[in-house]
């Protein structure tokens, strides 16, 4: 028995002894702010529950969208035996296919969405089934009740409530509110072991638009049915109070501008009166015409010759519509029969840069600032990108594209007597000063200009004029008919098959409350304006000044509605 | 048999130690199973049951007769393989190995208690004092034996962590009885010579258990979980714990085998480093005192029985924390009085009455020889 050896045992056990306490002291001392933090990390987590949506509301207060309790379904496909027989039983109550619901079930993992979205009655259907492995999760859900007529404009939420399209994309900060905040804590087994509440949720807001449900239905009834009566690819119609720049309905139907291919189909939540762009033909003639006005190139009584009908500008022979061939015009003649080559030799000695100038400042090439997300600029060259033919192509209407709300707002403009507003869809001065700003309204036009052309525009509504089929029982109609032929892109030219038929107008003309403007796509034969829109225009006008509530005449009303009375609804109108 | 000059001679600080130790690991086992208010875990019930049979087995090895123990050392050593064969053909299986047998209402775990009579045994044959001091290869041939048949049958439980602590106890003997240093140096090329072979025979879950413990990150929800764990748990302690209870790895079920191998990590996480300080200090002066108990120990068998229970001790507490704190790979090593398992409580109590009882025979030979 060695003693120095027993000794040496002794100085190794505790060196180590020494050693194992160095770890604990790392550990515990130096370490111990990293390892305290993960032990926070692994065992709490923060998560948020979304905040129930604002509901989007009509100037009436009429619910566009709402948000309620919606039920998802989902399956832990490792509890799920019979997945077969699951399936089919499932198939009938969640409305799916069985086949997909089995392919579901097939998947790996314990965690798969089998539907979501769907009304919460559907829970108890589910749960009565008494199938394991399939269980139900409240979620919320929204809830679009007026359907096809608002759909464009509301937009669209996403499944897991992100905003996707539309109005429920540009107003999401107001909303959505302020989602509540929740600690989870959890066990070794990932099991929640408290759930404790950090931030209360703040419920978002409501919206309030200046669309009115009852003008929107009608424009979209009266929409839908001239586009269907004209077997037009689609089109699009809006109303506008001219006094403010409100919207009472903004409209769209089918696929207005696709070429056909799938890709081009075009996306049914986002608004095609806002995104569509085209060449408006003749009813942009008036703003060349206000240019010639304000600059005094012209009065209503300037005689100009129509050349029986065709005139060569440049390389390019431009034509009257077939079968006008006129002689001498008055300025006030060419708009009312939309002479072609009046417009152009009327505008032949007014300088590309002041027309260009003028039209930028009116909204031409700009967005109009409405309160939509994905509004376009349009298309409109500068002079120095312009050939020899532009200016002429500019003055009846060609060479540019726009939408249906840059003629709008400049028709709106002519009619309050020459104050541009902003198109725009919120009635909520709150929501539109924080969320998304408008343009201020500016004055674009002198009210000599604005009378002198509004009057000239009530003749085309005239048996004179090109739009009869416009005219409005008992009032007074002025606007404007647009037949634009719409460029091939694979021949190069313009088509003579495609037209954008149009027709906007103002009503009633001598002091008006709606401005309309609408514009079908593709509409059977030659397609004039005054025969296709012009109808639907006529329609929408007179059911629109009828629930308004305003008289036919000039004179002085008899039914005055008490501010504070909420209209008709559309339900009880036709009662 | 039991004169009272003995009687008079127990070790009282040994004595005071383990109780502090037992005591400490009661506590231990309650934070580690208790819930505030709740009445006392099962696992806690059955602990105390296993102290007190404990207690009772000290007693009575502290006071066998000491040559009889001596000599009775080979039947010990017998029992002991015979139990360790059965295990191999009816043993219960737990966890992957199998190392337990069912004694009606407990279960025994032969490895353990079978650490003691290879004790005895080794102490025996090298105590035989033929060498005098010095063992050459010839001379190891016997104790390498004498380790070599329980350990071949333990790791076919397969229990790793005991064998090497088999190997371990063994070393310490042999290298007090006296073997030639040249030997002793001649244990590293031999080491180094044998490690890939030994690697080959591990099982899988021993060679992942290794690698996790040589890079836990690489793993950290499979088998490097378990330390990874543990060293949050122990880290988050800080210096002096989070409180009875109040760990939030143990209560919230982070922390794996929590009341057995693991426990070391929950009273860090409770009770922080001050809490750790105060166990690893009553280890080590256990430890000490019985090294001290060897050198004063004038018989040879009785101080290399010392030696083999003191550094089976050592190599328990060095080993268990070595693994909890990420220190070594994780064998499955109780920590002596505080883990949950009545064979290692047992085994533990035990040879502590062993060094109580070579701690009382110094005097027996004072007394012949004066």
């Amino acid at each position: 028995m060695s003693r120095l050896r027993l000794l040496f045992l002794a100085v190794v056990g505790v060196v180590l002894f020494g050693g194992v306490a160095a770890r604990l002291v790392y550990l515990q001392v130096i370490d111990h702010d990293r390892l305290a933090a993960r032990v926070k990390r692994q065992q709490e987590e923060q998560i948020t529950i979304d905040a129930p949506r604002g509901r989007i509301l009509d100037r009436h207060g009429v619910v566009i969208a709402e948000s309620a309790e919606a039920v998802g379904v989902y399956a832990n496909p490792r509890e799920v035996a019979a997945k077969g027989a699951t399936a089919r039983r499932l198939a009938p109550v969640l409305n799916r296919p069985v086949r997909r619901i089995a392919r579901c079930l097939n998947r790996r993992g314990s965690f798969v969405w089998l539907a979501r979205r769907l009304p919460a009655t559907v829970q108890t259907a589910v749960e009565s089934l008494h199938l394991p492995g399939i269980h139900c999760i409240r979620e919320p859900g929204r809830y679009y009740p007026l359907g096809e007529t608002f759909r464009s404009v509301a937009g669209l939420v996403g499944v897991d409530g992100q905003e996707l399209e539309g109005l429920e994309v540009a107003y999401d900060d107001l909303l959505r509110g302020e989602p509540g905040l929740y600690l989870r804590r959890r066990d070794g087994n990932n099991q929640a072991v408290e759930i404790r509440l950090l931030r209360a949720a703040r419920p978002g807001a409501n919206l309030h638009l200046t669309l009115d449900e009852v003008v929107q239905h009608i424009a979209h009834t009266a929409l839908a049915d001239g586009i269907e009566a004209n077997g037009a690819r689609g089109g699009v119609a809006v109303v506008l109070d001219p006094r403010n720049g409100e919207l009472l309905a903004m409209v769209d139907s089918g696929a207005p501008g696709s070429t056909g291919r799938r890709a081009d189909a075009g996306r049914p939540y986002r608004s095609n009166v806002v995104t569509w762009t085209y060449e408006p033909g003749s009813i942009f003639k008036p703003l060349v015409a206000a240019a010639l006005l304000e600059e005094g190139r012209a009065v209503p009584d300037t005689l100009v010759y129509g050349e029986g009908g065709s005139y060569r500008v440049a390389d390019r022979i431009f034509h009257d519509a077939a079968g006008d061939h006129f002689g001498w015009l008055s300025f006030a003649q060419v708009l009312q029969r939309s002479s072609n080559i009046g417009m152009i030799k009327l505008t032949a000695d007014l300088p590309s840069t002041t027309l260009y100038e003028r039209l930028r400042a009116w909204g031409i090439g700009k967005r109009t600032g409405i309160d939509y997300p994905g509004e376009p600029i349009g298309t409109f060259r500068p002079p120095k990108r312009w050939s020899g033919v532009s200016r002429a192509s500019v003055s009846i209407g060609q060479e540019l594209r726009v939408t249906a709300l840059q003629i709008a707002a400049f028709y709106g403009a002519l009619a309050n007597g020459g104050t541009l507003y902003p198109p725009h869809l919120t009635h909520d001065d709150v929501a539109a000063r924080t969320v998304r700003p408008l343009p201020s309204p500016r004055r674009i036009l002198s009210e000599k200009t604005c009378r002198t052309l509004v009057r000239i525009l009530e003749g085309v509504t005239t048996p004179k004029g090109t739009a009869p089929k416009a005219a409005v029982e008992g009032f007074s109609v002025a606007g404007k008919t647009g037949t634009a032929q719409q460029w091939d892109t694979r021949h190069h030219c313009y088509s003579r098959t495609r037209f954008v038929s149009s027709f906007v107008g103002m009503v009633p003309a001598k002091r008006p409350r709606i401005v309309c403007i609408v514009s079908l796509d593709g509409a059977r034969g030659r397609a004039y304006g005054g025969q296709v829109a012009a109808p639907i225009f006529r329609e929408i006008a007179t059911r629109t000044l009828r629930y308004l509530g305003i008289q036919p005449g000039d004179g002085p009303r008899l039914l005055q509605v008490a501010a504070a009375d909420r209209p008709p609804r559309l339900a009880e109108l036709s009662q | 048999m039991l004169d009272r000059r003995r009687l008079a001679n127990i070790d009282y600080w040994l004595l005071f130690l383990v109780a502090g130790l037992i005591g400490l690991g009661l506590g231990a086992l309650y934070a580690a199973t208790g819930e505030p208010g709740a009445p006392l875990a099962a696992t806690f019930r059955h602990q105390l049951w296993w102290v007190g049979i404990g207690v009772v087995a000290m007693a009575a090895v502290a006071l066998l007769d000491f040559d009889k123990l001596q000599l009775s050392a080979y039947l010990f050593y017998g029992a002991a393989l015979i139990l360790l064969l059965l295990v191999l053909f009816i043993g219960h299986t737990g966890q992957g190995a199998q190392r337990w047998i069912n004694l009606g209402p407990f279960r025994l775990q032969p490895s353990e208690v079978s650490k003691l009579a290879v004790i005895l045994a080794m102490a025996r044959f090298l105590a035989k004092g033929r060498f005098a001091g010095s063992l050459g290869l010839r001379e190891v041939i016997g104790p390498v034996a004498i380790l070599a048949l329980p350990l071949l049958l333990i790791l076919q439980q397969p229990d790793l962590g005991t064998s090497l602590m088999f190997l371990f106890v063994g070393g310490a003997m042999v290298f007090c009885a006296g073997l030639q240093l040249w030997l002793i140096a001649s244990l590293f090329p031999v080491t180094v010579f044998l490690a890939p072979i030994l690697w080959h025979g591990l099982e899988e879950y021993q060679k992942r258990r290794i690698v996790a413990f040589l890079k836990p990150e690489l793993d950290p929800f499979g088998s490097g979980y378990h330390v990874i764990q543990s060293k949050i748990a122990i880290g988050s302690g800080g210096l002096w714990g989070k409180g009875l209870f109040a760990g939030t790895q143990s209560e919230l079920h982070f922390l794996p085998e929590q009341h057995t191998d693991f426990i070391f990590s929950v009273v860090a996480e409770q009770f922080g480093f001050a809490g750790c300080a105060l166990l690893l200090l009553l280890f080590a002066l256990l430890i000490l005192r019985g090294l001290e108990i060897a050198y004063q120990t004038e018989d040879s068998f009785g101080a290399l029985v010392a030696v083999g229970v003191t550094t089976m001790f050592a190599l328990y507490v060095l080993v268990n924390v070595g693994m909890t704190t990420g220190l070594l790979p994780v064998v499955g090593v109780p920590l002596p009085f505080v883990s949950y398992g009545g064979s290692a409580m047992l085994t533990m109590c035990a040879g502590v009455g062993l060094l109580l009882n070579v701690r009382m025979q110094r005097f027996r030979f004072q007394a012949k020889q004066g």
